[in-house]
């Protein structure tokens, strides 16, 4: 199942076809990743990446990642429920 | 296990595999178990000679590169890739492999084709893992080993993805949250 994260883009890609961005986990560490426009949207002035919903509990979610994010050593991050759209 | 030809259709038709724009899938493109890519239209070219190094630990890792690299357009002509130059590139197409409840899963390495390595080209040096639930372009690491320049044309089939399933469900664990090693083999805790 998808659910959409809200995240902020920090800057253009590599490439025309994606943007960098940046989110945060649960705890409150940022990540940032290259992400492709195929699966960011721009909603309410909001911009969110598409991600695969693992496990939700009342609060946070586990969710995978599209690609690698550069400050963590895993795509699956734990996330507060408050920053998922589409849950 | 490794998918078929049939097997990678069977897996897009049932949208587990998305490819975007998908090319025409006979012999040319889809293979008796890969399925060939093109390469894009623009490069990503480091500029030269900046003083600068790269730390993780430092965080601003994505301003960085976007910031060291100039997106060229392929001409019309080819861009030449010179012996020992080092570029980065990207598929023309889009992929995502999703992970849906109750389907299989799977996952894919990216390799080189045969008829290019002969000329001396690499398309990656490292991370030919395209994990489940990877949505995007892929991303091509171009170094030309050869002696002669090679020229990079847009839309040139570049590479090939090997599908294989992923046998059990993908679970979350405590251990890849915490404790995690660091390269330098120091635990520390991701969140």
């Amino acid at each position: 199942m998808w659910v959409w994260l809200k995240c902020n883009q920090i800057s253009e890609g590599m490439f025309p076809n994606e943007i960098g961005i940046e989110a945060q986990n649960s705890k409150g560490e940022i990540f940032s990743l290259f992400a492709d426009k195929h699966i960011i949207k721009k909603e309410d002035g909001s911009t969110y990446i598409r991600t695969t919903l693992l496990e939700k509990t009342e609060n946070e979610s586990v969710i995978v990642l599209p690609t690698d994010p550069y400050e963590l050593q895993s795509r699956i991050v734990r996330v507060s429920n408050s920053f998922l759209k589409g849950i | 296990m490794v998918l078929s030809n049939v097997g990678i259709e069977k897996a897009i038709s049932e949208g587990i595999i998305e490819i975007k724009p998908l090319p025409p899938l006979k012999e040319t493109t889809l293979d008796t178990t890969a399925l060939n890519l093109r390469l894009g239209n623009t490069l990503s070219i480091p500029k030269k000679d900046l003083s600068l190094s790269f730390d993780l630990k430092q965080g601003k890792i994505i301003p960085t590169l976007s910031s060291i690299y100039v997106q060229k357009e392929i001409p019309s002509q080819g861009y030449p890739l010179e012996p020992y130059q080092f570029v980065l590139a990207n598929t023309m197409e889009y992929i995502s492999l999703n992970i849906k409840k109750g389907k299989p899963c799977y996952a894919a390495r990216v390799e080189g084709k045969s008829s290019l390595a002969r000329c001396g080209l690499l398309i990656h040096f490292t991370a030919p893992t395209i994990h489940a639930g990877f949505s995007g372009s892929i991303t091509l690491e171009l170094m030309n080993l050869g002696q002669y320049p090679i020229i990079l044309r847009p839309g040139m089939q570049i590479c090939q993805l090997i599908f294989e399933t992923v046998e059990g469900k993908i679970t979350p664990k405590e251990s890849q949250f915490h404790l995690q090693k660091t390269p330098e083999g120091k635990r520390q805790q991701n969140y």
